[in-house]
């Protein structure tokens, strides 16, 4: 039992390192685009005005992809990210 | 218990651990914006946070300031889910390259070597759908009042509960502005409760109404200096046995109720409120009752490939002048921002070093009737221009300020263009000059004023 037991942990353990590897360096043969040009980085988000864009994007999918309830929860992203920007940019001292 | 039986409990809650892990996981939203601007202007920005009279800035023969200015705002929001964020904002300010370094203090630290403490905490509140009907926001948190800004716009640390329905949405608050008393804590405060609700009766009509009870309890302690006695080492002064000290307790209880509305009618909308003050303003035994009122039609308009837009806002003044609460900062009434004025009203792009003819609706107990026309301009994608014109008088002179001609404060042109380079970073231009009305033609004579800057902006 105990070493059925050891034999999936070390299983487990095995299988999660290599997708870790994976995401962190490019492909055989293709660049490094997050070291040359800060793009496709692992780590990467989007700035506001891009959330509020691929929002904007889901939106206008409209019923025929997204049911109603889960448009109005976009609606509500898109508002939450337009109360983010706004803040940042809000006049005063 | 057998190893194995132990071994197993271990991996069984290893494995609930990691199949719970991803819904305990945070969503870290990461957000900044970066402001800086040269100024050129002979409207002086030296020590102006609204000053003590609406010539504070104005003078003489006024030199030309030029200076450069520099804020950056961070904002970190931490989502377990859609229904609980922690979220947070902070400030760092240079009021002006090379004021200052290796020191302490908001706005300092621009000058050789930096390194000053100078960080603001502007927001820091937690976010809860709980039941999921209900919003609260629970901490220190931005929040304005429904008349556009002018009675309070400004951080505050409260409850905010927030529910919406279909057509209509209600939020209810409680803020505390301030508690100085030092030996019985929550005796003697400055507090806020809020109520606002709004309402879509069709597509094209929205209307609201909203109350605001801000109760002043606080106590205040006046030193009174007497005979000068001598200097410390420091050179501060020491004051004789006969200074004495004053204390008094505010006994202010103001009420604001009003209403507003929003309605397009085919091209042209139109929105606006009317708002009246009662209650009391003052301190204990010397009150005097709060009569403030005011009104404001905006209204804008697709002409010409553009938007033309214009705002009329009456305050009243005097007896009627309008309460607005106010902090060790001064004013929190908001700058009446939708008028788009530079020098009559505070400019928008003004971070620390912000002042204006106008700072806020109460205007020294003056009050303000002031017009805007403005008009804005697409370009092209990342080109945008508008311009505007606008006038203020004050409603009623205060003449504890100094002998005034007329009420008619001036009259303000300016102009802006902003360049999109990219959609996070935008260059522009904006410059304004003011006709000093007659208000100001006493002696003194004051030189018009003008301001032009040179800005650039990163939002992310």
């Amino acid at each position: 039992m105990k070493k059925i037991l050891i034999a999936l942990l070390a299983v487990a353990t095995l299988s999660v390192a290599p997708m870790a590897i994976a995401a962190d360096a490019p492909a055989v043969g293709s660049k490094d685009e997050c070291l040359l040009s800060s793009k496709n980085c692992k780590d990467q988000v989007d700035s506001i005005q891009q959330r509020m864009k691929k929002i904007h994007t889901e939106i206008k999918k409209g019923k025929k992809v997204y049911s109603a309830e889960e448009l109005k929860k976009l609606e509500q992203k898109l508002k939450e990210a337009n109360e983010i920007l706004k803040s940042l940019e809000k006049p005063g001292r | 218990m057998k190893s194995s039986k132990v071994m197993a409990a271990l991996v069984t809650m290893g494995l609930a651990a990691a199949v719970a892990a991803p819904a305990m996981a945070l969503e870290n939203q990461f957000s900044g914006a970066f402001t800086s601007f040269y100024d050129l202007s002979n409207y002086s920005a030296v020590g102006n946070f609204g000053g003590t009279s609406n010539a504070e800035g104005l003078a003489k023969n006024a030199k030309t300031e030029n200076y450069f200015v520099q804020r950056v705002r961070l904002g970190y929001t931490a989502k377990a889910s859609d229904d609980v964020k922690l979220v947070t904002k902070f400030e760092f300010d240079y009021n002006y390259w090379g004021n200052s370094s290796y020191t302490v203090g908001g706005g300092k630290g621009g000058a050789l070597g930096a390194d000053t403490i100078n960080m603001e905490t502007k927001n820091l509140y937690f976010d809860l759908n709980f039941p999921k009907i209900v919003n609260t926001k629970i901490g220190m948190q931005g929040y304005n009042d429904a008349f556009k800004g002018i009675i309070f716009d400004a951080d505050m640390a409260g409850i905010l509960l927030a529910h919406e329905y279909d057509n209509a949405s209600v939020t209810a608050g409680f803020f505390r502005f301030g508690d100085f008393n030092k030996t019985t804590i929550g005796r003697n405060t400055h507090d806020m409760f809020s109520l606002d609700g709004k309402y879509s009766v069709t597509k094209d009509l929205k209307v609201g109404a909203a109350y605001y009870y801000i109760a002043d309890n606080r106590t205040n302690s006046t030193f009174n200096k007497g005979t000068l006695t001598g200097y410390t080492e420091n050179g501060d002064k020491i004051y004789g046995l006969d200074s004495t000290t004053t204390t008094t307790t505010n006994d202010t209880k103001v009420h604001t109720l009003g209403l507003n509305a929003e309605t397009t009618v085919g091209i042209l909308t139109v929105n606006g409120f009317a708002l009246a003050q009662f209650g009391d303003i003052g301190t204990v035994n010397n009150t005097q009752k709060a009569k403030g009122f005011a009104f404001n039609v905006g209204a804008k308009m697709p002409l010409a490939g553009g938007t033309a837009r214009s705002e009329f806002l009456y305050a009243a003044g005097g007896k009627n002048a309008l309460y607005v609460p106010a902090s060790a900062g001064g004013t929190e009434g908001g700058g009446f921002y939708d008028a788009e004025m530079i020098i009559l009203n505070r400019d928008k792009n003004a971070t620390s070093i912000d002042n204006a003819l106008v700072y806020d609706s109460n205007n020294f107990n003056q009050g303000l009737i002031m017009g805007s026309l403005g008009y804005d301009y697409t370009f092209t994608s990342k080109l945008t221009g508008s311009a505007n014109a606008g006038f203020a008088a004050v409603a009623k002179d205060n003449s504890t300020l100094g002998a005034h001609k007329t009420n008619y404060l001036g009259t303000e042109i300016n102009c802006e263009a902003n360049y999109k380079v990219m959609p996070t970073v935008t260059l522009g231009a904006r410059a304004g000059y003011v006709f000093l009305g007659d208000y100001f033609k006493n002696s003194p004579k004051f030189d018009n004023p003008y301001d032009v800057k040179l800005l650039a902006k990163f939002a992310f």
